[in-house]
């Protein structure tokens, strides 16, 4: 039988979750404390460089003449944007697509939360570059999108926890199951 | 991450020699982390020591917590993608399940461990450097040996 190299056959179905067997599962478990781990170091970090309220966001990037803070220049930012590019896309992709053998319900559910965090996590990133250059309007957007990204991200890593620690208690599943469909 | 569906992944023509060579990446990585590691904080206990808590007989400053985190955010994040690929290839590649089950819980929980225990170490004491110490090594032997073992399996077919 034609096993793996036509699995993009129409002919051919997958089984939702059905070859992910105990250690994919248990990797895909361990990739979520990972990303708890960086999602809690990434708030840390922007609270011990920025903080957390409008005020500390405006004199971190603004400047503030009468506390001796620089405005922060547009170098600085992209030496921060830059890595973030490659690493939240790489995230929320690699994140996301485990639901790729998830059930069609869970699908459902964890597509809108990956577009949000593809949107949030774009501003997130491309927002301080705009407002170093002189948007401090743009400044609530930003903490408005840190903050949904932030809380996307644990609900997106909740709901893979489940699908795989589920999985892990529920059955053993072989190594792969592909079925063909009835004529 | 799909070639986790590929049925005879060490004879397949090109996951074979691809996933060699990203064997090969992640072998030089890990020996490569360790050098880094020991020119950053030491891998012993005394160079942690000094080089989170500073040494005022030597004028050296301890560690800023600041950049403590800087480091360990980029260090959780290339751990996490290293070791999800690491393990998805050790799974395919490797037919024992219980040595592929104890291997991969291992090298995962001594990472976390390791990647929190740093922190711990510089605000709630030094025992944390001695639990930081066992899991850092810990999670790269883990490593090297699925590593090893990937790639002996994949040359052996």
């Amino acid at each position: 039988m034609a096993y793996v190299r036509s699995f993009n056959d129409p002919s051919f179905r997958v089984e939702p979750g059905a070859f992910m067997n105990a250690a994919y599962r248990l990797s895909i478990f361990y990739f979520a404390l990972f990303a708890l781990l960086l999602i809690g170091s990434a708030v840390l970090l922007h609270g011990m460089k920025i903080g957390y309220g409008v005020e500390e966001l405006n004199r971190y990037y603004l400047g503030d003449t009468a506390a001796y803070v620089t405005a922060k220049s547009s170098e600085g930012v992209l030496k921060t944007a830059v890595p973030h590019l490659g690493g939240v896309g790489l995230f929320v992709m690699v994140s996301a697509h485990f639901f790729l053998f998830a059930s069609p319900r869970e699908k459902r559910r964890a597509k809108p939360l990956a577009l949000l965090l593809i949107v949030t996590g774009m501003l997130n990133t491309l927002l301080p570059l705009l407002i170093s250059a002189g948007a401090g309007y743009l400044i609530w957007l930003k903490l408005l999108s840190f903050t949904a990204f932030v809380f996307g991200s644990l609900w997106l890593l909740w709901l893979l926890c489940v699908v795989s620690f589920s999985g892990l208690v529920q059955r053993k599943c072989a190594d792969v199951t592909i079925k063909p469909l009835a004529d | 991450m799909k070639f986790t569906l590929v049925k005879d992944l060490n004879r397949d023509p090109l996951m074979r020699p691809l996933l060699g060579a990203l064997l090969l990446f992640t072998f030089a990585f890990i020996i490569a982390d360790l050098f880094n590691t020991a020119s950053l904080i030491g891998l012993t206990y005394d160079d942690a020591c000094v080089a989170l808590y500073g040494d005022e007989e030597n004028f050296m400053e301890p560690m800023m917590p600041v950049v403590l985190m800087e480091t360990l955010h980029a260090a959780i994040f290339f751990t996490m993608m290293l070791l999800l690929t690491l393990s998805a290839i050790f799974a395919r590649l490797c037919t024992h399940e219980r040595l592929r089950l104890i291997l991969i819980n291992g090298v995962m929980l001594s990472a976390i461990l390791s990647l929190a225990a740093l922190p711990a170490a510089l605000y709630a004491g030094e025992l944390f450097i001695w639990v930081w110490l066992v899991m850092f090594w810990g999670w790269h032997m883990f490593a090297l040996l699925m590593t090893l073992l990937s790639g002996w399996n994949l040359v052996r077919s």
